[in-house]
């Protein structure tokens, strides 16, 4: 079982690194069969609806190569803040395992010529976020991130950014 | 946006002469023009309002827009498509406040009015006493679409009860339209994976010319061919790059061509190299393609796999697997729906394979669609330096072929489709006076 210290440390962890655009150490907090999806119907299989994002190992290392490469959604960058909160653990499977639910504020800004459109305003994310972590060695990593959206069924412009 | 702005004449918004074709950048701006635009476009020709696959059973019903018009497509108890404004005859209300949904009926929430699935009057609320007792309820419905249409269960509505039939305004683009869906083994699409929703403060026909633009491609979306350059296609496959090579996959985006028709619609065609198609016919998918040549005969395997988009006037396109309608907001707004869809009776395998490579690129997280939105709000700043009146749409012009049927043929860079969009905007926009210089009936 996951102490509560254990699981609230994991998380900011995991908020920092992409706040802080750390994304190859964020890459590193994942299992190599680890899933980073965003559903839009929450109730549906990934293969039953479209998702926002369905990651695993190879689309995630795609994502964060594509990053480094300044497309124009991300040229000025995103700067974000996470802000996790109403955080409760649960078992797993086995004490290999543990589930992590959480609350996520997630702040955002685009800098450069901040009066253009698109840029300079600030733009507020919340989301339900369920972390199924497997223990590894000594390390918690993550089996499934997956993160609903508030405002996942309303038009939602530029996800270019990690959230 | 400025709504006090001049007024200029459409007529004068489109120039074009010798290899010289230029739009003004108020059809961008202006706020009259759009409310024209709402009127002389969206209400003269035939727009996208759904699929049948939305709404299968009796009751079912989804609402929809036609420029700013809210619509309801219903099916009804005689189990037929309907589709009327999303407006209470009595005081103007909408019927319906969700997306989709199942109802015996449509109910005013102000008053309480009811309404047939097909959109007939069944009941006042408090009618004796208040209304002549034989007051024509008939003439009081919903008000139904002048003409709609469904084309291989895909509906198109038209608010202009003049306006020609469906066919004759698809025309010599037609059979691109037929490509996607006999893409499905039994000729059939099903929209079963919803969609995926954005939007840009950009106006909308910038998402109009753009997908249909073979040209903006290198630049854009040179992330997205370095990443397949990098990675190659195992993550999933879009569009008709199989070299996993940047430099191959730029050389290759010189292949193809542009088509302008008639009416706006336009298509953009980047063909699979004859090696991607040996791969196709020796992958995991084998089988499909086999089922597909033997039941396509007439068009190659290779033509039926080509990456294709097909620009549907005024705002739908057809590509990648998927609908997409650009739905305009106001002259500096606009929301794109995707719905990437099934195609019926091929295998399960293969629909995954396909959505997994749509995924990879489209969607608001997607690693292409994200890029080009975000070109479309950098238009609209642009835009606001008016002293440069003119945007120029002129390339390929001096080698574009034009056949018998005014279909014109250009290089895949060439903006080709953008002035057949272009040509038909002005026709619209300028064969009968707008809505406000119009007598109410």
């Amino acid at each position: 079982m996951i102490s509560r210290e254990e699981a609230e440390n994991f998380l900011y962890l995991e908020a920092r690194l992409i706040d802080e655009r750390q994304y190859d150490h964020w890459l590193n907090l994942f299992t190599e069969d680890g899933i980073y999806w965003l559903p839009i119907d929450e109730n549906a299989r990934p293969t039953e609806h479209l998702s926002l994002i369905y990651d695993n190992d190879l689309r995630r290392r795609e994502r964060v190569y594509r990053l480094t490469l300044a497309p124009p959604a991300q040229n000025p960058i995103s700067r974000t803040l996470h802000i996790v909160s109403n955080i409760e653990t649960a078992k797993g499977i086995d004490e290999h395992e543990a589930v992590l639910i959480s609350a996520q504020m997630i702040y955002e800004i685009r800098g450069g010529d901040d009066r253009q459109l698109e840029l300079g305003d600030p733009r507020v994310f919340a989301a339900r976020c369920e972390h199924r972590l497997k223990r590894e060695g000594t390390k918690w990593k993550i089996a499934l991130k997956r993160m609903i959206l508030l405002n996942r069924h309303v038009p939602i412009p530029n996800l270019t950014f990690i959230i | 946006m400025d709504q006090t702005a001049p007024y200029i004449e459409p007529a004068d918004c489109i120039r074009e002469s010798d290899n010289d074709f230029r739009v003004h950048g108020t059809v961008y701006t202006n706020p009259h023009l759009f409310h024209l635009e709402m009127d002389q476009i969206f209400g003269q020709t035939w727009v996208f309002v759904g699929h049948e696959s939305e709404i299968p059973k009796i009751g079912d019903y989804k609402t929809s827009y036609i420029g700013l018009r809210p619509v309801i497509m219903s099916r009804g108890h005689d189990g037929e498509i309907h589709v009327m404004l999303n407006r209470c005859r009595h005081r103007g209300s909408v019927l319906c406040r969700e997306t989709k949904g199942q109802t015996k009926n449509f109910k005013c929430v102000y008053h309480g009015w009811v309404y047939d699935l097909n959109g007939d009057l069944l009941g006042i609320a408090k009618h004796k006493g208040g209304y002549p007792e034989d007051i024509d309820k008939s003439a009081l419905g919903l008000m139904k679409l002048p003409q709609i249409h469904s084309y291989r269960g895909l509906i198109f509505g038209c608010m202009d009860p003049n306006a020609e039939g469906f066919l004759d305004y698809l025309g010599e683009a037609k059979p691109f339209l037929d490509i996607h869906l006999d893409r499905s083994l039994i000729g059939e699409i099903n929209l079963k994976y919803g969609s995926h929703r954005t939007e840009y403060m950009g106006n909308w026909k910038f998402q109009s010319e753009n997908a249909v633009d073979g040209y903006h491609g290198d630049t854009v979306h040179e992330s997205f061919f370095k990443l397949v350059g990098e990675f190659g296609n195992k993550s999933g496959q879009h569009g008709a790059y199989t070299q996993g090579d940047f430099e191959k996959i730029i050389e290759h985006r010189t292949t193809g061509r542009t088509v302008g028709f008639e009416n706006g619609h336009g298509i953009w065609e980047s063909p699979m190299t004859e090696e991607a198609v040996l791969a196709m016919k020796n992958g995991p998918h084998a089988d499909y393609v086999e089922k597909l040549e033997k039941l396509r005969g007439e068009r190659s395997a290779h033509q039926m796999l080509n990456s294709m988009n097909l620009m549907i006037f005024p705002n739908l396109a057809v590509a990648h697997g998927q609908l997409r309608i650009i739905r305009p907001i106001a002259i500096d707004r606009t929301e794109i729906a995707i719905y990437f869809y099934d195609l019926k009776n091929v295998p399960e395998s293969y629909n995954e394979f396909r959505m997994s490579g749509y995924q990879r690129f489209f969607g608001p997280a997607g690693f292409g669609s994200p890029d080009d939105v975000e070109i479309f709000s950098i238009n609209q700043t642009g835009l606001q330096a008016e002293e440069v009146e003119w945007l120029i749409l002129s390339r390929g012009m001096q080698r574009e072929e034009m056949d018998s049927k005014g279909v014109r043929t250009g290089d895949p860079t060439d903006e080709t489709p953008q002035r057949a969009f272009h040509r038909a905007w002005k026709k619209l926009m300028t064969t009968r006076p707008g809505r406000y210089r119009r007598d109410i009936t």
